[in-house]
């Protein structure tokens, strides 16, 4: 059900008219379209703002029919069948890339990542076990606090905002698979390209103030956390993470109610979630609703066989020789990666184009970003954005004038403040920390 | 202005309108209830009051999960992996790794029951890293695999003749044994069969043959060690033979209390002629002349078609089936077919068959 609308290439003053790779787009590839139209959750009025009055009369066109198109009908096909990047709708959310559906794995397209702060709702969505938590009473919802302390606390969410300090922090949320899919050789787990990861306002409380008003008795070593997510067997291992004492008294992991201003979305684990700045998803344990003091190590199978990475620098070790010896996954590695142009952009050699991309690491501050057009470089520093906090990410940017048209290789890479650098190359058997110098093939016409 | 930038900006203006006006009916157009089947999955939470209610009277917020469960592609060992992997996660966890060889499935399969609790034997992991290599392996580079197929009868997996499980013997302190069924229900069958056993858990919205509503029918201890010994081939109720006897024991007597007692018979057990006769026309192709399950059809079904020796659902039960079938298996909808009363007649002929062949009621 195509509107039959031209679009017509009246010159206004002071504005470019389209590019002819636009309509050529809009009439050729609708799922192109479609993925744009479902783009904002904006209003109508901010959304023309942003993109013209003509296209923005087009996408409401197209968004609507859109709705027609969605994923049901595409099911039916064969399975084989299936495209790599179909988008669905779950609550609370805008169209996600769907890697898996029950447990749900939704993956942001690239393109949110132009916002310094991922929307809610299309932040990303990963969840372990199939029993996750479709409704919560806000009233009789309660935060266990207990073990080795002197006051168990069971506090609702009423007393944890009106009882304690709320505290605010920009932070990366990045799962430690992010970017899994290309590892090669490739290996088993969440298929992801990079946009397991999302920047946001968290707030909340620190887990220091709840720990100083349990107690704390001495001996205690570690704490441990889980939420109220569950496997359909008893056999299934809870999903249960842990931290050092000192880590989770450090003011800095906080209990947050509230992201980006708003609630958490049910998939993103409200009411609470735990928030470990610098330190893999993996920790950020979601429905949070159990904190336990411990005076011995914590044992569960989320800490001990699952998410280890080798000893060795940057996690590395290769497929003939696996490391014998592994540790928990713990700090972010530092991490640069292309936001724009997106993979398959072709850009024109005539205009300038802003080369924009993210770097991020466990919060030591990125010090440089540089980049390269061709193998082997010359590399040039590029421009960064305002810092937001040193658990944000931080946005590059460079002015590229290309000039030539031909085929680029751009790659980018970044230095901080602790003067870590990235690899050119990284393997290990689970797919986690993919932080390689990053290369993107792009055409120049 | 002149004539020309007015006439232009008046086109401009026009072409705007129009493609509001065709947005707007597009907009209403996907709105109207008959149109929302097309909308997909999530127009369940536009027929919902909301997708995230949060009413100002409730405090309650809650979602509904859309459900994406791609269909399984046939192959032998389709079924062992329905029983085995379906019910903790959907295939979208197969199908969206690389195309892995043979001795990757078996470790993930591996992984899958040591480390997750999924419930197989030796024969059956066989079976399933048997289906992954052929639905997701080297070979797919190649040639692509049979299209789905949503006949269960279709499966070509080679079949396996149940195993004799042990009997189970009921133990003298009943209630203590009762009590530690219902423990290891809500440990382990519940997300399936819900709290009380009505076929109501969280995981039986994805499954297409649903978990049983264990309210519904009458077991003997024989017909719980069967099922629980092998599971239920064709369905995603998996066999628990790593449960130590006495649990198997335990399960089974408190399994028998999930159903009432005593039944009110709105349809009289004793003989019936007329029953025999349609019985024999229509069901005994698939649930054998004696009401076993054994008919000549049966071996090419799955799951099987019921042995009424072994269960005894209650009339009701037994009259909504025959209305309306059950989806995910052969078993129709017979409501054209028979009449009510003919239906009526049935009823009470197939709970007959589970008096004469358990005298004890038990």
């Amino acid at each position: 059900m195509k509107p039959t609308v031209r679009p017509l290439r009246l010159q206004q003053p002071g504005r470019p008219v389209e590019p002819p790779r636009r309509a050529k787009m809009w009439k050729n590839n609708r799922r192109e379209e479609l993925r744009r139209a479902g783009r904002h959750s904006a209003g109508p009025g901010e959304l023309a703002g942003a993109v013209g009055r003509r296209q923005f009369m087009q996408l409401l066109a197209a968004a609507s029919g859109g709705v027609l198109l969605s994923p049901s009908v595409l099911l039916a096909r064969s399975e084989r069948d299936v495209p790599t990047e179909q988008l669905v709708r779950f609550p609370e959310k805008t169209d996600l890339i769907l890697r898996t559906d029950r447990p749900p794995q939704l993956e942001t397209p690239l393109r949110y990542f132009q916002a310094d702060l991922t929307p809610n709702d299309a932040f990303y969505v990963r969840w372990h076990l199939e029993g996750i938590p479709t409704e919560v009473d806000r009233e009789t919802f309660r935060l266990q606090l207990a073990g080795h302390v002197e006051k168990p606390l069971s506090l609702s969410l009423a007393d944890l905002r009106a009882q304690f300090d709320p505290v605010s922090l920009v932070a990366v949320n990045q799962c430690s698979g992010n970017s899994r899919s290309f590892f090669t050789p490739r290996v088993a787990g969440g298929q992801w390209r990079n946009g397991a990861m999302g920047n946001a306002r968290w707030t909340g409380v620190r887990l220091r103030d709840l720990l100083d008003r349990a107690g704390v008795k001495a001996g205690a070593i570690e704490v441990s956390f889980s939420g109220l997510d569950r496997g359909a067997f008893s056999t299934t291992p809870i999903f249960a993470k842990s931290l050092a004492l000192d880590h989770a008294r450090d003011g800095e992991v906080m209990v947050a109610y509230q992201m980006n201003g708003a609630d958490l979305p049910m998939l993103n684990g409200f009411p609470l979630r735990l928030i470990v700045p610098g330190w893999y998803a993996t920790y950020w344990v979601k429905a949070l609703d159990a904190v336990t003091v411990l005076p011995e190590k914590f044992k569960g199978f989320w800490m001990d066989k699952a998410y280890r990475i080798p000893t060795s620098a940057n996690a590395e070790e290769s497929p003939d020789h696996l490391a014998t010896e592994t540790i928990p996954i713990n700090r972010l590695s530092l991490r640069s990666l292309f936001v724009r142009p997106e993979p398959g952009e072709q850009l024109s050699a005539k205009k300038p184009f802003e080369i924009q991309g993210l770097a991020f690491d466990s919060g030591s501050g990125i010090q440089r970003v540089e980049l390269a057009s061709r193998e082997g470089g010359p590399w040039e520093q590029a421009q960064l954005d305002p810092d937001l906090g040193k658990y944000s990410w931080r946005r590059w940017r460079f002015l590229w004038h290309p000039q030539t048209p031909g085929k680029y290789l751009l790659q980018v890479r970044a230095q901080n403040q602790a003067g870590e650098e990235q690899p050119t190359s990284l393997w290990n058997r689970a797919g986690y920390m993919r932080n390689v110098i990053e290369k993107m093939e792009v055409e120049v016409v | 202005m002149s004539l020309r930038k007015w006439k232009s900006r008046w086109c401009d203006l026009i072409t705007s309108f129009r493609s509001l006006a065709y947005g707007v009916i597009l907009w209403v157009a996907t709105c109207h209830p008959s149109l929302r089947a097309f909308a997909g999955p999530h127009s369940q939470e536009q027929s919902q009051p909301a997708s995230t209610s949060l009413t100002p009277s409730s405090s309650v917020r809650s979602i509904i999960l859309p459900h994406f469960e791609p269909q399984l592609p046939v192959a032998p060992g389709r079924d062992e992996f329905l029983a085995v992997c379906v019910s903790c996660h959907s295939p979208r966890y197969v199908t969206m790794q690389p195309l892995f060889p043979q001795r990757q499935w078996e470790a993930t399969v591996d992984k899958m029951a040591q480390t997750y609790g999924a419930q197989m034997d030796q024969e059956q992991r066989q079976s399933i890293v048997s289906y992954l290599v052929a639905i997701h392996g080297p070979s797919m580079k190649s040639e692509p695999v049979a299209p789905a197929d949503d006949d269960f009868a279709a499966s070509a997996s080679p079949s396996m003749p149940p195993e004799t499980a042990p009997g189970l013997e009921l133990a003298s302190d009943v209630v203590g044994q009762v009590e530690r069924g219902l423990e290891l229900f809500q440990k382990d069958c519940a997300a399936c069969h819900g709290a009380k056993g009505r076929g109501d858990g969280f995981v039986s919205q994805v499954l297409l043959r649903k978990p049983k509503d264990l309210a519904t029918t009458r077991y003997s201890l024989e017909a719980l060690a069967l099922v629980l010994w092998n599971g239920k081939r064709g369905t995603s109720m998996p066999s628990w033979r790593s449960l130590p006897p006495g649990d198997l024991a335990a399960l089974a007597a408190y399994v028998q209390t999930i159903h009432p007692s005593t039944t009110p018979t709105s349809i009289s057990s004793g003989p019936q002629p007329a029953g025999s006769k349609l019985f024999a026309q229509n069901c005994a192709p698939c649930h054998g002349p004696m009401g076993d399950g054994k008919g000549p059809v049966a071996s090419t079904l799955l799951p099987k078609p019921a042995n009424f020796r072994l269960k005894q659902p209650d009339p009701d039960y037994i009259l909504q089936v025959l209305r309306d079938g059950i989806s995910g298996t052969a078993m129709p909808a017979w409501q054209n077919q028979i009449a009510e009363s003919d239906r009526q007649a049935l009823a009470g002929y197939v709970r007959a068959i589970f008096d004469a062949a358990n005298p004890s009621g038990r």
